[in-house]
């Protein structure tokens, strides 16, 4: 049953939740389902951390949050990027990317 | 963008239930989308729900991460805090009432004594740029002195402020005011009738313009106002004045004022935050200096002569010039001034005074002296003893809460066990006293608006209470603020810090566990001690204040004070002169004196505490050398004026009705004048002159006992009277000898000035006891403000020894109940607890005399007749304290010895 799953690293979380918030508003339960599915279930979140984050990212205005109604009709608090949250999105993952090609290249030629 | 993050920020404050709701809403839909996946998944519904629940987490930690994300945690936290600590104060009542009263008090005084601080050393002038202006001298005398300058110089003559203002580089401009006010009664408006009182402040065209001021209505006086003598009418009035007494008039520009048969037109008013420039005066209307003859009572005219020194100089530095280099500029042009006026060959003794005589620039930005000097260094010292009280009353709070936290220590314990942080308990623990002090801050405000007032009329020496701003500003604002908050620091950081500071293990099993290293009760210890000490050296101050206040009140004044009233009446402001005045005050005095019950009745220029004049006279004997100039002090009296200040006739005569009959003019002279001039012989019949060619101006015909004049510690100096009816003068002292009761005296008295001349306004009536007594209104004021407050403070220094020792005997009711088990008689236990009680007692007051005799001498300058070291002060005050600690003590060894053994071993 068990599958080998990857920690996430320390901030990483952050760039993952705005990233797939990017696609629509959703809601945590949501948003963490995506997350395992979309990386094959090698990562994951408890929601112990997911809800915190999420309040984190509410809190400097990179996520926006709603009620509204969810898929079975009952009321469900849905996350939405913000402008300033696709800003953000954006230089962290320019910033990830040169991070994650740096690490690679130290592997392969070190 | 900021009014949502303002709008979501006062949502997460005010709406905290709402937002709290949305939060489990948010989790528990987590929950149950789990749920039915694992129901879909086939387990049984418990299981799915529990397994879920297992998925999830830790929730209520999770709630308190999503909390700790707001920004507005910290707030929430204090509202939290706030709450629960207004809550646990209404729980007790009776400590709250008992800290709140004593810091209110603490606060209150402190914030009063700080408002008259800053009213008489700290506010600066509404003027531009205060910091720039420069006073010439210290501003410590006042009045006209004709004599040449033989030291510092605080007072200028005219021609000297013309010579200066046209001939200087350091500053911008130069002012010029009358160094006195003068009080005179004048027509205000066209309603009007009655003569009513008035301070009138002289200055120069040039005073306005150079402390920048602008009019609140109309113009201000400016050079074009002040150019040729007499020929200005003009006055500009305060805000006050308008809106008490002209209210009629909307705009005051153009109204008539009245005075000495001169009527000047109002050409503005100043604004309504300018009060003069002088501390602890308020002139009500501001004439040019060309008018200066024209005012009564003393006409003076000193705008052509080098000699009549009579002016305050006020100069605004130009920028860039530092107050020294303006000094030695003024330096240089005053002894250039000092040269002209010596003339090209200047007498030997006029050389001398050259060489002494200097002008020292002072910053004026706070306004001129006036009573500054008199007040500093009470108002420093009260502020001193007001500071201790509040420290004594923080002592006996910390003490509250020390007793307090052992009671709630099981809960501490349990709270801590539990895993809350310490800190979060001192804070909590911390914003408890800091409500208490904004309370008690916020009462303190109210109780020093009113008590400052209070303390300015306890610091009058007449009817009328100085003119002190001493409403609530912002500097007093902060100054209570901060006072309030440092007490809650001092009061409130020990008892919080020791209480969380406690032995879970040994706590939560019986609930009694030992306090860390018995702390709390070493504390306690140590402050009733700080407490005694202080209390004995504030004691102490007060002792000697009082002592001092005895003594000068004791000190002879070479008068008849009781049974003697002074009516101040101003005859100046009546437009006579010369025979016509000499009439007037006659028959004011010939009707008064047949008011039944009165004895005597005469005018005076002079009585004591008024000022003074002192003028040379010369003689035609030997000593003095002959035509040497010698001051002395001088009066201008009415023939019955002895009989009614009740001044022996030591030989000669006094004054005569018949003497106005004669050419000859006669003086009566005091003892030590006598003394001093005609040392072997007898002076009845010689004579002396005013000025060198007149020697024989004067014959002396009488000698009488001295008598002070200025204030009571005075020497006694040389002293001539002359003749009211010789020389008439505008006096404004009638004295009245009475016998026994007065009350319907005074009416009657009025009623008969009324009679003679409806223009005769009374200012102020006064027994001659009251007037001896408002000389020593400082030592008055500091006398009963340190007596109150040491009083005060022995006072909570023994409620502080009292809670100390009651808190444990309760502690200890279980060894005293096996003690008196086991035999221990009352006696015993009585000596016990009080032994505990009275060796703090001693300890303090050990630490309280030493610290005494190390601190009076900073007051030894106020103190008349006793030592800073008085033994007696020392041995009455230690006395009393034991006495009172032995009481503090008493009652709760009493309680000790009323334990149960009983009870008290089964109730453990």
């Amino acid at each position: 049953m068990k599958k080998p799953k990857a920690d996430l690293l320390q901030g990483t979380l952050e760039l993952l939740l705005l990233r797939i918030l990017r696609s629509g508003p959703l809601h945590g339960w949501d948003v963490m389902q995506r997350l395992q599915l979309i990386s094959g279930e090698v990562l994951s979140v408890t929601p112990g951390a997911l809800y915190p984050a999420l309040h984190r990212l509410e809190e400097r205005e990179l996520i926006v949050a709603t009620w509204g109604p969810s898929d079975n009709n009952r009321k469900a608090k849905f996350y939405e990027l913000t402008a300033a949250g696709r800003k953000q999105l954006d230089a962290q993952r320019k910033q990830w990317e040169l991070f994650s090609g740096a690490v690679a290249t130290v592997l392969r030629d070190a | 963008m900021f009014f949502a993050r303002v709008k979501r920020r006062l949502r997460a404050l005010l709406k905290r239930d709402k937002l709290e709701q949305e939060l489990a809403d948010e989790l528990r839909y987590h929950l149950e989308r789990d749920t039915e996946q694992n129901l879909k998944s086939g387990m049984e519904p418990d299981e799915a729900y529990y397994s879920a629940l297992k998925a999830f987490g830790n929730v209520d930690l999770s709630k308190e991460e999503c909390r700790d994300a707001r920004s507005v945690k910290f707030m929430e936290d204090l509202i939290r805090d706030i709450r629960y600590s207004i809550r646990l104060l209404i729980k007790n009542p009776a400590f709250s009432l008992v800290a709140v009263l004593t810091l209110t008090l603490g606060i209150g005084a402190n914030t009063a004594i700080f408002s008259l601080l800053d009213a008489v050393l700290l506010k600066s002038l509404p003027v531009h740029e205060p910091d720039s202006l420069v006073l010439f001298g210290k501003g410590e005398s006042g009045g006209l002195t004709d004599g040449f300058p033989n030291e510092s110089t605080d007072l200028f003559s005219y021609p000297f402020y013309q010579d200066l203002r046209q001939h200087n580089e350091v500053f911008k401009d130069l002012g010029a005011l009358l160094s006195m006010q003068w009080t005179v009664h004048g027509i205000i408006g066209s309603q009007d009738a009655e003569p009513k009182r008035l301070e009138v402040q002289l200055v120069s065209g040039s005073y306005f313009p150079t402390l920048g001021i602008n009019a609140g209505l109309g113009r201000l006086i400016t050079d074009e106002d002040d150019k040729i003598t007499g020929m200005h009418p003009v006055a500009v009035i305060s805000d006050a004045l308008w809106r008490q007494r002209l209210s009629g008039e909307t705009n005051p520009v153009g109204s008539k004022i009245i005075i000495d048969n001169t009527q000047y037109t109002v050409i503005g008013v100043v604004p309504k935050s300018f009060t003069g420039t002088t501390v602890g005066t308020a002139p009500d209307v501001w004439i040019p200096l060309a008018m200066e003859p024209q005012m009564p009572p003393a006409h003076w005219n000193g705008r052509n002569k080098k000699d009549a020194q009579s002016l305050y100089l006020i100069g605004r530095l130009k920028n860039g010039v530092n107050i020294q280099q303006a000094n030695a500029a003024v330096s240089v042009a005053f002894s250039r001034f000092l040269q002209d006026w010596a003339g090209p060959q200047p007498s030997a003794e006029n050389l001398q005074n050259m060489q002494h005589a200097f002008v020292e620039l002072t910053p004026a930005g706070k306004g001129i002296n006036g009573i500054r000097s008199d007040f500093a260094l009470p108002l420093k010292i009260l502020m001193g003893v007001v500071g201790v009280v509040l420290l004594i009353s923080c002592a006996n709070i910390a003490n509250l809460l020390l007793a307090r936290a052992a009671v709630r220590r099981k809960e501490i314990a349990l709270r801590l066990a539990l895993g809350a942080r310490r800190w979060s308990l001192v804070r909590q623990l911390l914003t408890e006293s800091l409500i208490l002090a904004a309370v008690a801050g916020t009462a303190g405000v109210a109780l020093a608006w009113w008590g400052s007032q209070v303390l300015v009329s306890m610091a009058s020496d007449g009817p009328r209470p100085l003119p002190l701003d001493v409403t609530p500003n912002a500097r007093i604002l902060t100054f209570s603020l901060i006072a309030s908050v440092v007490s809650a620091l001092v009061f409130g950081a020990t008892p919080a810090l020791n209480a969380t500071r406690v032995d879970l293990n040994a706590t939560l099993k019986d609930g009694k566990g030992p306090l860390h290293g018995n702390s709390q009760s070493r504390i306690g210890k140590a402050l009733v001690v700080a407490q005694v000490a202080l209390s004995l050296i504030l004691m102490v101050g007060a002792g000697l204040f009082v002592r001092t206040l005895k003594n000068l009140q004791d000190i002879p004044t070479g008068f008849k004070e009781k049974n003697a009233i002074l009516f101040e009446i101003d005859t100046a402001s009546s437009g006579y002169k010369d025979a016509q005045l000499a009439n007037l005050l006659v028959e004011v005095e010939d009707r008064v004196r047949r008011v039944p019950g009165v004895e005597a009745a005469a005018f005076s220029f002079f009585v004591f505490h008024q000022g003074g004049w002192h003028s040379p006279i010369f003689t035609a004997d030997q000593t003095p050398p002959q035509g040497d100039a010698i001051v002395v002090r001088q009066n201008t009296v009415g023939e019955d004026y002895f009989k009614a200040m009740g001044i022996p006739l030591v030989s000669g005569r006094t004054f005569t009705r018949q003497d106005i009959e004669q050419t000859q003019k006669f003086a009566v002279v005091s003892e030590t004048m006598a003394e001093r001039f005609y040392p072997n012989t007898s002076p009845l019949g010689k004579h002396f002159g005013k000025s060198s060619d007149k020697l024989g101006e004067f014959e002396i015909i009488g000698v009488v006992k001295d008598a002070k004049y200025q204030n009571l510690r005075e020497r006694p100096r040389p002293l001539v009277y002359y003749s009211m009816k010789q020389m008439p003068e505008a006096a404004t002292n009638l004295i009245l000898r009475v016998s026994a009761d007065n009350q319907t005296l005074i009416p009657a008295v009025r009623r008969v000035l009324r009679e003679v001349n409806m223009n005769l306004p009374v200012d102020d009536v006064v027994s001659l006891e009251d007037h001896i007594a408002r000389s020593l209104v400082q030592q008055n004021l500091i006398a009963r403000l340190a007596s109150f407050f040491g009083l005060l403070a022995l006072l909570l220094a023994s409620i502080g020894l009292y809670g100390v020792l009651s808190y444990s005997v309760a502690r200890r009711r279980n060894e005293i109940g096996i003690r008196m088990a086991l035999g221990a008689s009352t006696y015993d236990v009585l000596k016990v607890v009080l032994r505990s009680g009275m060796a703090l007692t001693v300890i303090g007051l050990i630490i309280g005399v030493a610290g005494s005799l190390a601190l009076t001498r900073l007051v030894s300058t106020l103190l008349f007749g006793v030592k800073p070291t008085d033994v007696t002060t020392f041995v009455v005050v230690s006395l009393t304290l034991l006495v009172v600690a032995l009481v503090a003590c008493y009652i709760p060894a009493r309680r000790a010895t009323r334990v149960d053994p009983l009870i008290a071993l089964r109730y453990d």
